[in-house]
């Protein structure tokens, strides 16, 4: 057979990169000094906690009981089994949908992409607790409404479907970020394949499905590889949707194990802190392997002028469209209205009451001086986070991105850390810091507190965002403005910040969102005066008052809603293509 | 001081390392005031890292660089000037056109940078749309122009603040042949007009040889040649210039004693020995010499000196001329040949005595 030679550019011996003065080597100094201040600082005394023993008298000794012994809890191995299951099957269902739907929408002519793009960044943003509460007035084995409706109409005795169960919980990881989460990670990849290497290969006579399998997947390998890389990581910090599922049914996956560790009497905070340990040991090397493959990939650039011709996909073209917008409908849309439906009742789920609906709870809930208390931490969190983190971010990924520091490669490599560290345990280390370091301690109890764990939390994806968007946008583009006699400061403001904007509106939009809604990360560090409505949520929920924390997610889908609209409009404004 | 021929630019023992490569290997040049300078060679050669050089987007690991007597990089001092302050306007072989801002704010850009003000950058860019053709485009998205008007914008960003020097790495070379052709003939007339030192990095030969004033040719890092178009043309110094520049037709001998080769078939080609060549008679030896100086000669006189016997295998009559395959036993020459005034046209198939003028042949060793 003969060989096709494919007009890839011939590889550059090195990806051009700035030089560095000694100002730009201190600054760059400066970032990695404080990135590993506020991330191995607590991750040492998570290590170091991990080698404290309580003797029976009740003093503290320093050995390796712990190390033993966090194993032996019970319940430990089959958490472990637990994570690993649950984390195999949702993977193997998300990723080729999130390839076929990043595909559709960025090489094909299929209709209502803003629209489908809309939904995958809706489902991504929505917050994990509402929108299972959502789901739970839906598939509640006992109260559910779709199991009302199908035992009614199909004559069915028991409820065929169950939330409280493995696959309630596969159901719900798919429904928030699974899939989109890896859409978006894929989407840029997808988009910068250049359309004559698919075209040679239709020419060739590869019909479109031939095609996607022996050139578009090769192509992107790298690209899917780190979004598994990336997804499986997360996979292993999520921690709320199996909080509320999981109890039921006795099922623990690794985050909440260590919780449940944690929380039990007296707190085994030296075995979770083991167990939190042994999940960043096993995470270590797809970290390394990650790093690896992106360092020696030959990036597809943005030149000018970039287009690219679309897969026409005829008749069927409705037809898909019509079913990627029913999934987006169903993951979105469906359970907000649930979530809507479920505040305005007298008691959640029960429709056999006298009275079923009511406005009281809203009236209570709105009431309570907490709420207010609530709404102003978590937008003065939010808000902060997100100024204080965007621009932060983009240092970060620029220092690694485009530089020759000779620490960018640890400054990445810490980036990873957090994201492969459970948040509850990431969660007391920062306890530990807060309340150790002697100059930390002042500010324990305020809103700056809670930005740092929010702002750990957020770094590996906010990064690794800003990070792909800045290897697409050639380098030239910044080299063509200091020719022409701009300073570094005056290039970032005036070419790369708005070239950029809009995935730094996203991450911005990104690290709100994580504010809103992460409960993990700050369950420890937070105290009566800086609690956000996110923990309000828990609250009522631990409680049973289930409409007060219905209302409460509605309250914070309509501020990270709110927040992304005029994120959007702003965006506008100044003239940056939208997402 | 400043006319017109004197040294603007220097380079001396500039080289560039990675690791064990050496992309620029201690090349020296002079580049003159006002002049079209052309780095010219393979891809891989070096020539755009010594532009980035030049440039100040690239540091270098030895030697020194002085911009009209001020110093831009020197390894003994260790002084470096950043590109920001040395005063030289580029164009990137991708344009590197910003894709969220107009024309207008593009041009403009150099201009805002030195906090011109506004009424003249109006006046200014206005002026310079004007001399790159692109009057009333100043309102669009540069990256929806097409590719011809993104260099325009590119060149009329590079000139707008009047720099000391323009670079050009690969200009043309994302445009289809016809937009080359009219590129480089505007670029030509711009550059007088403007005045402007121009250094040009390309692989394209005719890009080379019809824009510069005079030319490097570049090899792993190293200069092979240095000179006007015409002297490269004319008297490559080595056989990589040689081949590199034009096509040539070679036929290899052995030397005889009078300046000529002999072929296998008996058949003597005189020329003239290539400088520097250092060839005695028995050594295996090449003729080569340019296709547009060979001539045609009746098939009775093949087999007298200079005159191969060989056959027309393939005639096409383009208006001007004829273009044509000659078949010299068994080798196929791709050549032109002048059309004829009054005499018989040739034929395909026709036997030929192919003649090669002595004063057009270089003999070189093998």
């Amino acid at each position: 057979m003969a060989a096709i030679e494919l007009p890839l550019p011939a590889p550059k011996p090195n990806r051009p990169r700035a030089a560095l003065g000694w100002l730009g080597w201190s600054a760059c100094t400066l970032v990695l000094l404080a990135m590993a201040l506020f991330v191995l600082y607590p991750l040492v005394l998570i290590v170091y906690g991990s080698f404290i023993v309580a003797a029976p008298n009740g003093t503290k000794v320093f050995g390796i009981a712990a190390w033993i012994s966090a194993w032996n809890q019970a319940g430990t191995v089959q958490a472990i089994i637990n994570t690993i299951e649950r984390t195999a099957v949702t993977e193997t269902i998300s990723l080729p949908i999130a390839i076929m739907v990043a595909w559709l929408v960025a090489r094909t002519d299929i209709p209502g992409k803003k629209l489908i793009d809309n939904f995958m960044w809706m489902a991504f943003f929505l917050p994990a607790v509402p929108v299972l509460l959502g789901w739970i007035l839906l598939f509640d084995p006992d109260y559910g409404i779709v199991n009302k409706v199908a035992m009614a109409v199909f004559g069915l005795d028991q409820p065929p479907l169950d939330i409280f169960s493995f696959w309630g919980i596969i159901f719900a990881h798919m429904a928030s970020r699974s899939v989109s989460a890896k859409y978006i990670f894929l989407v840029p990849a997808f988009r910068n394949i250049e359309s004559s290497l698919e075209e040679a290969s239709h020419i060739i006579g590869c019909g479109s499905l031939a095609t996607i399998r022996r050139i578009v997947l090769p192509i992107l390998m790298p690209a899917i590889l780190i979004t598994v890389a990336i997804s499986l990581i997360h996979s292993l910090e999520s921690f709320e949707i199996e909080l509320i599922l999981g109890p039921p049914t006795n099922f623990y996956v690794f985050s909440t194990k260590m919780y449940q560790m944690m929380r039990a009497s007296p707190p085994l905070f030296s075995e979770a802190t083991v167990l939190g340990l042994a999940v960043l040991i096993c995470m270590l090397p797809l970290i390394l392997w990650q790093q690896r493959l992106l360092s020696t990939r030959h990036f597809a650039t943005i030149g000018s002028g970039f287009q690219h011709r679309l897969l026409r996909l005829r008749h069927w073209r409705w037809p898909i469209f019509m079913a990627i917008a029913a999934l987006g409908l169903v993951v979105t849309v469906v359970p907000t209205a649930s979530l809507v439906l479920g505040t305005f009742m007298n008691i959640f789920g029960h429709f056999n009451l006298a009275v079923v609906w009511t406005a009281d709870h809203w009236r209570e809930v709105l009431g309570d001086h907490l709420l207010l208390r609530s709404l102003w931490n978590t937008l003065t969190l939010g808000l902060g986070a997100a100024i204080v983190g965007v621009a932060w971010f983009a240092l970060v990924a620029y220092v690694s991105v485009r530089t020759r520091y000779a620490g960018r490669g640890a400054l990445d490599f810490i980036t990873w850390l957090p994201a492969t560290l459970p948040g509850v345990i990431l969660s007391l280390g920062l306890l530990w810091m807060f309340l150790t370091v002697p100059f930390f301690r002042p500010v324990y109890g305020t809103i700056f507190v809670l930005i740092v764990a929010v702002l750990i939390n957020a770094v590996t994806t906010g990064v690794q965002l800003i990070k792909s968007n800045m290897v697409q946008v050639g380098y030239e583009l910044e080299e063509a403005s200091f020719v022409l006699g701009a300073s570094w400061v005056y290039t970032f403001r005036r070419i790369v910040v708005p070239i950029l904007g809009p995935v730094l509106i996203s991450v911005a939009l990104y690290i709100f969102n994580t504010a809103a809604r992460n409960v993990a990360n700050i369950v420890m560090i937070v105290t009566g005066g800086n609690r956000p409505l996110a923990l309000l949520q828990i609250d009522y929920m631990n409680d049973g008052q289930y409409e007060s924390a219905a209302i409460v997610g509605v309250i914070i889908v309509l501020l990270t809603w709110g927040i992304a609209m005029m994120a959007r409009a702003v965006g506008r404004r100044f003239g940056f293509r939208t997402l | 001081m400043t006319q017109a021929g004197d040294d603007i630019l220097r380079l001396s023992r500039v080289s560039r390392h990675f690791g064990n490569f050496r992309a620029v290997d201690e090349i020296s040049i002079d580049i003159k005031r006002g002049e079209i300078f052309s780095l010219l060679g393979p891809s891989g050669c070096g020539k755009s890292t010594t532009l980035r050089l030049v440039a100040g987007l690239d540091q270098p690991d030895g030697g020194d660089i002085t911009l009209d007597g001020r110093l831009l990089y020197s390894a003994t001092t260790g002084a470096f000037v950043p590109a920001q302050k040395r005063n030289m306007g580029m164009v990137f072989q991708s344009y590197a056109i910003w894709p969220h801002l107009s024309v207008f704010d593009t041009v403009a850009y150099p201009l805002s940078v030195r906090k011109v003000a506004k009424a003249e950058i109006t006046t200014k860019v206005d002026a310079m749309l004007r001399l790159v053709g692109l009057e009333g485009a100043g309102d669009r998205l540069a990256p929806s122009l097409s590719g011809g008007q993104q260099q325009r914008v590119a060149l009329a960003r590079a000139l707008i603040y009047e720099p000391d020097v323009l670079l050009l790495d690969e200009p043309f070379s994302n445009l289809d042949v016809k937009l080359r052709e009219q590129m480089r003939l505007e670029l030509k007339l711009l550059q007088r007009r403007v005045g402007v030192t121009v250094i040009l990095v390309t692989h394209d030969q005719i890009e080379a040889l019809s824009l510069s004033d005079r030319i490097a040719v570049m090899r792993a890092g190293r200069i092979e040649q240095m000179g006007s178009p015409f002297e490269l043309y004319e008297h490559p110094a080595n056989t990589f210039v040689r081949d590199f520049i034009g096509a040539s037709l070679q036929l290899t001998g052995r030397l005889v004693e009078g300046g000529a080769i002999e072929l296998s078939d008996g058949t003597r080609i005189a020329g003239k020995l290539a400088a520097g060549a250092a060839l005695k008679p028995g050594d295996d030896a090449v003729a080569s010499l340019r296709p547009e100086s060979l001539g045609v000669a009746d098939s009775s006189q093949a087999g007298r000196a200079n005159i191969l016997a060989a056959t027309l295998t393939a005639l096409l009559f383009v208006g001007d001329r004829y273009e044509c395959v000659i078949d010299v036993a068994g080798t196929e020459i791709r050549t032109f040949l002048p059309r004829l005034h009054g005499r018989a046209p040739y034929a395909e198939g026709q036997r030929i005595g192919l003649v090669l003028p002595a004063d057009s042949v270089t003999l070189w060793p093998r």
